[in-house]
């Protein structure tokens, strides 16, 4: 079985930063999207190398807080 | 032989002055003495034992004007007590001012922390029902929360 992971941090100011590991292809977009939509807006996202790589391991997305 | 030097008092304050006026006058006429008080369109004149000053209204602070004795002494005590009470007002005024402000800061960050919580508790519902399980913990006034699923 293999592991997958979401880390979400949730700062001082009310914003957050959410990390997924271990999903693989575009699914950890749609995971983090899935899981945010009805509670912030994504300010920014970052794909890290590994998001290019066959099988993704690590993404990570800021946002703010939905008003 | 002896000297003294002394500087004559600045009137600033009217009303300190008519209050003082006013005291004296009863003291040195229970002493027999004779005291006149005039307010008059340029100042208050007053008269003790025959001689007569005067004290002029809106005087520049900076001109000195001789009081005689007690009532120069009474001046500056009323007007010494003036400051002080004006001094104490505004302290209590700044620190109004500044506990407002701190619960106004309170009130601000309870706030916050409220939303902070109402997202940790909607975050939370959301990765359960996509099947994570959810670790939370505190670090630095951050909240982190991991959530992990074996698929």
């Amino acid at each position: 079985m293999q592991e997958e992971k979401i880390i979400i941090t949730i700062n001082e100011d009310g914003s957050m930063e959410v990390k997924s590991e271990g999903i693989k292809g575009e699914a950890c977009i749609n995971e983090i999207e899935s899981l945010l939509q009805d509670i912030a807006q994504i300010k920014s996202g970052k794909k890290t190398d590994e998001y290019y790589q066959k099988v993704l391991t690590k993404n990570t997305i800021t946002l703010n807080k939905k008003h | 032989m002896s000297y003294r030097a002394k500087t004559q008092t600045p009137i600033i304050d009217t009303q300190c002055l008519i209050e003082a006026l006013q005291e004296c006058k009863v003291e040195y006429q229970q002493n027999g003495y004779n005291v006149v008080i005039q307010y008059g369109y340029r100042g208050i004149i007053y008269q003790l034992q025959g001689r007569q000053y005067m004290v002029e209204y809106y005087r520049d602070h900076r001109d000195e004007v001789e009081l005689v004795g007690k009532i120069e002494t009474i001046y500056t005590q009323k007007y010494q007590a003036k400051l002080e009470s004006l001094r104490l007002e505004a302290q209590r005024a700044e620190e109004l001012e500044k506990l407002r402000l701190q619960e106004e800061l309170r009130k601000e960050q309870e706030r916050l922390e409220q939303l902070k919580n109402e997202q940790k508790q909607k975050l939370i519902a959301q990765v359960k029902k996509q099947g994570y399980q959810v670790k939370e913990s505190v670090k630095n006034g951050k909240i982190q929360l991991v959530c992990v699923r074996y698929v």
